[in-house]
């Protein structure tokens, strides 16, 4: 029983991490209709600022990554997705995919492909006992930061302007346009807001391996991804359910896969993603907005 | 009356005319890399292995214009498949005890093999196309890619079968690029013949309405079935070839890395026609052999250089995002291309 329970507080905060950049997936693709893959790459980079501002300290490599994660974000808004504005969602995908796979190589030729380790004095370490069981501080750090970027994003969207444009552009782009709401600000903020998110998924998971590599971010971009789409789109809280339950699934069956078929826990996942996606290809939590009928 | 076309062109049956440039086109850079030998013969193979990957991909994508990001998995599945039936039985029993059965008392030889894999994969294309087949937009690319990383996942952890992430070593060689040239002018021709047929017009028509297909009777999904399966079917040929021209083969070859070097050639060619995979192939080839050179220190027009390592796969996203961003329908802009000489059948002259 106790390493049953050990187990869920371990897909909890698997979950969490997954369900953070599940949830920028989600944010994006609300306002630009891109499921970017590239993602991954923005927390690899970040993560590689972080390592390159790690004599400045935490609160200065931090920083760093901040600048350079928003501005790689934007970059990438204004160089690939602006001029893609009208191209189809699946060609969209694929040119994200481009995107990553050339970020990627950049930073192997870069940093090249060994590991460049880090570690923070003021990241928490060790583990704490909450009745009998064990939590890594950084899972409980995990599990905070994610609520809070989530209550964070939430108010964004309901309670600013910006916010109030961003969903009234997801909505319906054009139509946002036409009643006078800056597109291309819209836009560029959402990117932007995904280039702050990374940095956290990029701190968490350094932290967790203890350097960056320079594939360090695709798994992550991968489930959360698989895990946005099975969660729906079309709303935020579906993206970050999604990815949290594709990221505890993935801890639960690699914990509890017996002998012989561990390694096959990722071809498990698949298959359920697969499952649901023909299931339910709107998402598990569905949007109230009508499909286009034709 | 207009007058029909009189050059020799005219002839052919008109369902081969668009394979007659390609076919040129693969043929004769055979023949010259042959020639050349060395490492500049090892690229040509390669890169007419490629033709019969990228031109498979084309005859789904190309004719239905739903981009399919499963297709590695399918190269990988023809590759493994086709190396673990033509390996000598004593090799297997040696190598790989805990093999099923099945697997470890046959060794094929290599035409028959490639042909199984064929089947093999054409049947899980047709089960997996069940079902992919009625998603449409992003939901398709996922679970697409959702098939690729669940092939690839089982391949690498398969371990009593496939060596698991290590590399499968010791598979026979049997096709030279004598042999990979005629696969690839016959998936050429396949992909022609596809484009011409009722079938062929049916996906087109989908492809470019699907309301008003669908509307004028046409069942868009079962059509697109059929493409996914055929096509399937093409890549593990193209597997079939790489595993047997290579010799070792382990999953790090496929996965996303090929995923993106065959979307890119498909999209620098341009998607929806046959001289775009194989334009696409063969400038994304020698894009990426030159820059690979580069990478490992050569002479250039009388200067020495020596770029960093990865240069050949920054060249490959970026040849992607340039074509994609300034020219969207390929340098071939979608349309096939006609032989300078003689009267393409189907253009008649004004009287």
């Amino acid at each position: 029983m106790s390493a049953f329970v050990q187990s869920l507080i371990d897909a909890c905060s698997l979950g969490a991490l997954y369900g953070l950049e599940a949830l920028a997936v989600g944010l994006l693709f609300g306002v630009v209709r891109v499921a970017n893959f590239a993602l991954g790459t923005v927390v690899t980079t970040s993560a590689y600022a972080l390592y390159a501002g790690r004599d400045a300290g935490l609160a200065g490599a931090v920083g760093l990554a901040l600048v350079v994660a928003v501005v790689l974000c934007l970059a990438m808004e204004r160089l690939v997705f602006r001029p893609l504005r009208t191209a189809p969602v699946a060609t969209l995908f694929i040119a994200s995919f481009a995107v990553a796979f050339t970020l990627e190589k950049t930073l192997l030729l870069a940093f090249g492909p060994d590991q460049r380790s880090f570690v923070f004095d003021r990241m928490p370490s060790g583990v704490v006992s909450v009745g009998g069981y064990y939590v890594t501080r950084l899972s409980l750090l995990t599990i905070v930061l994610v609520g809070v970027l989530l209550a964070a994003l939430v108010g964004l969207l309901r309670g600013t302007s910006f916010g109030i444009r961003m969903r009234a552009a997801s909505d319906d782009f054009a139509m946002a346009r036409l009643v006078g709401v800056r597109a291309n600000a819209v836009t560029a903020g959402a990117f932007a807001i995904t280039g702050v998110m990374s940095v956290v998924v990029a701190l968490v998971l350094s932290a967790q391996v203890g350097g960056v590599t320079p594939s360090l971010g695709t798994n992550v971009i991968v489930f959360a991804l698989l895990g946005a789409v099975v969660g729906g789109l079309d709303r935020l809280g579906g993206a970050a359910t999604g990815g949290f339950v594709v990221g505890a699934t993935l801890s639960l069956l690699s914990s509890w896969l017996p002998d012989r078929l561990a390694g096959f826990d990722v071809s498990f996942l698949v298959a359920v993603v697969i499952a649901l996606l023909l299931l339910r290809p709107g998402g598990l939590v569905r949007a109230g907005t009508m499909k286009e009928r034709v | 009356m207009p007058r029909r076309g009189v050059g020799w062109a005219a002839v052919l049956p008109p369902a081969v005319v668009p394979a007659l440039v390609p076919a040129l086109l693969v043929a004769a850079g055979g023949v010259l890399t042959a020639w050349a030998g060395g490492a500049t013969e090892r690229a040509g193979l390669n890169a007419v292995i490629y033709v019969t990957i990228v031109v498979a991909l084309s005859m789904f994508s190309g004719t239905t214009g739903v981009i399919s990001v499963a297709h590695v998995g399918f190269v990988e599945l023809g590759a493994y498949l086709t190396a673990l039936l033509t390996m000598p039985v004593a090799f297997k029993r040696q190598v790989m005890p805990d093999m099923p059965a099945v697997l470890r008392t046959v060794a094929l030889p290599f035409p028959l093999a490639a042909l199984v894999a064929m089947a093999v994969t054409g049947v899980v294309a047709a089960v997996a196309g069940a079902f992919l087949m009625r998603l449409g937009g992003l939901q398709s690319a996922v679970a697409t890619f959702s098939l690729l990383l669940l092939v690839d996942s089982v391949v690498g952890n398969w371990h009593s079968v496939t060596a698991g992430p290590s590399p499968l070593v010791g598979i026979p060689i049997h096709a030279t690029t004598t042999i990979a040239v005629a696969v690839a002018l016959v998936t050429i021709l396949a992909a022609s013949v596809l484009r011409q047929s009722p079938l062929g017009l049916r996906l087109r028509a989908g492809r470019d309405d699907e309301v008003a297909a669908t509307g004028s009777g046409i069942h868009v999904v079962a059509d697109r079935r059929r493409a996914f399966v055929l096509s399937a079917a093409f890549a593990a040929l193209g597997g079939a070839l790489l595993s047997s021209t290579l010799g070792t083969i382990s999953p790090d070859g496929f996965g996303l890395r090929m995923t993106v070097v065959v979307l890119t050639m498909l999209v620098v060619g341009g998607l929806q026609s046959l001289a775009g995979a194989v334009v696409g192939t063969v400038v994304v080839s020698v894009l990426t052999e030159t820059l690979l050179r580069v990478e490992n220190g050569t002479t250039l027009l009388g200067a020495h250089v020596k770029g960093p390592v990865g240069l050949s796969d920054v060249g490959l996203g970026l040849a992607f995002l340039v074509i994609v961003l300034w020219r969207p329908s390929g340098l071939t802009g979608g349309h096939e291309i006609a032989l300078p000489f003689g009267k393409h059948t189907q253009q008649r002259k004004n009287p």
